[in-house]
């Protein structure tokens, strides 16, 4: 039998596996990117928060603390790798006694990851903008936060609609990890089928390309959504931090 | 209206404004000249506060500023500004632009804020282009807008930071056509630009500078006919 047939023969028998495993990948990451969005929006807020000398020292000490940690969490979790994350947090709730499911574990954790990297994002996006944006709003009597809120944000998040989309694709890929704490995605179902039919190379090459496909329905997708803003959208090559 | 008293700003490498006392009266048109580097729009700035001054008051409309929020957006939303570059908010619509302060500032209902909006664009001539965004604007349409901006507020003075600075040449006479419109209906305004002739039409008083200080401050008329000083003369010489 060549190569190619066995490929195929894999592909056949194993396909309602396959697609269940993607199925959770796509769920994964698209809902992950989507609570990590507003995760990521919370945490850059209070990163946001403009202090004045003139304010009572509470408010100011609130805003201090709550900036600071913050911007713990955001170097927390770009700094370990996610496989880990997924493992602490799977065993540490476990531990703790507290029961949640594979599906939900995973969620969590790609949603706790991606906020810290689309806090990162939308804090570039904030950078990026005039600050003429700013003087102009509080020059109307706009508070601060009026203007982060009505001024900077819609344009830091339309900025950044692209590098939203990629870590969308990233996520797609990354969530790979989570087979670790048996998270029933893709690359689990793939691993499945390889230890069931010792088909180790075809499996995985043809989870390989289940996810490639994937990936560029998902690129050509965003490119549209992109378009449709004005944006251009995020590309397969040449990118800096995507991983893509 | 705003009195400025030992005001000094240095960013820590030289004053730019050294120890300068004001007072800028209502219906007045005040424009402010002097070389790039003398420190007018730094002035301008610290009048709303964008700019914090290193020592000194500043009291508007009979409050005093100081970097307090709540002060300071009680006094801003009475004081207008008009920047070089515009910086009309590049999300939204030009009457978009004009009408989100009076809603959220001023707290009017979406239709009176648009209504707001809707007089102010059609002071400026703007009527027409209320749908556009900034970036389907050439530049002097830009400033008209954020003059409408400005108007919107209905403010009790408004500052003009060389509004017309940034502008392509063939885009300047419009926007000074707006101001001169507004000048005639007895607005208050406090401008720094470079336009000679135009001051010398519109202006009541003119304030010199030089080097972070005010070298005359005279009416208008007695300023451009014989200047005091031998800076403002060699100014008006090199200008003309």
């Amino acid at each position: 039998m060549s190569f190619l047939s066995r490929l195929w023969t894999l592909f056949v028998n194993g396909y309602p596996l396959l697609l269940e495993g993607l199925q959770s990948t796509l769920l994964l990451a698209f809902l992950g990117t989507i609570f990590g969005l507003f995760i990521a929006l919370i945490l850059i807020t209070v990163q946001s928060f403009h202090v004045m000398p003139g304010e009572p020292f509470i408010t100011r000490a609130i805003k201090h603390t709550s900036a600071r940690l913050s911007k713990m969490y955001v170097a927390f979790f770009r700094g370990t790798p996610m496989l880990v994350q997924a493992m602490v947090f799977y065993y540490g709730l476990n531990q703790m006694g507290v029961r949640i499911g594979f599906f939900a574990a995973g969620l969590i954790v790609v949603s706790l990851n991606t906020a810290a990297y689309l806090t990162e994002v939308l804090k570039a996006g904030l950078n990026s903008l005039d600050v003429g944006q700013t003087e102009a709003s509080l020059s109307l009597g706009m508070s601060h936060f009026q203007t982060y809120v009505r001024i900077l944000l819609p344009q830091a998040l339309k900025n950044m609609v692209p590098a939203i989309g990629n870590e969308l694709i990233v996520n797609i890929k990354d969530t790979a990890v989570l087979s670790v704490i048996g998270v029933g995605e893709l690359f689990y179902m793939g691993r499945a089928i390889a230890s069931t039919t010792y088909r180790y190379t075809e499996a995985f090459i043809l989870v390989s390309i289940i996810y490639l496909v994937t990936v560029l329905i998902a690129v050509e997708l965003l490119k549209r959504v992109a378009a449709a803003l004005g944006k251009e959208g995020p590309r397969l090559s040449s990118q800096s931090e995507g991983l893509v | 209206m705003i009195t400025v008293e030992n005001l000094v700003k240095d960013y820590g490498d030289g004053a730019v404004l050294k120890t300068i006392n004001l007072t800028f009266n209502p219906q007045e048109i005040t424009v402010i000249m002097g070389p790039s580097g003398s420190g007018k729009s730094t002035l301008l700035r610290c009048l709303n506060f964008l700019e914090v001054p290193t020592a000194g008051t500043v009291d508007v409309l009979g409050t005093r500023l100081k970097e307090d929020p709540k002060v300071l957006e009680s006094i801003r939303e009475r004081i207008a500004m008009v920047f070089q570059s515009f910086y009309l908010f590049d999300h939204l619509n030009a009457l978009d632009n004009c009408a989100l302060a009076p809603r959220h500032v001023l707290n009017l209902s979406k239709e009176e804020s648009h209504a707001r909006a809707n007089a102010a664009l059609q002071e400026v001539g703007m009527s027409e282009f209320i749908t556009r965004k900034p970036s389907q604007l050439s530049g002097g349409q830009k400033q008209r807008v954020a003059i409408a901006r400005a108007l919107a507020m209905n403010p009790e003075v408004i500052l003009f930071d060389e509004p017309t600075s940034a502008l392509d040449p063939e885009n300047v006479g419009e926007v000074l056509a707006t101001m001169s419109a507004l000048a005639k209906k007895h607005m208050s305004m406090i401008l720094v630009t470079h336009e000679m002739q135009f001051a010398k039409r519109i202006a009541d008083r003119i304030i010199f500078m030089d080097q972070g200080e005010v070298i005359e401050d005279r009416p208008a008329a007695a300023f451009f006919q014989s200047p005091n000083s031998d800076k403002a003369k060699r100014f008006l010489a090199h200008l003309a």
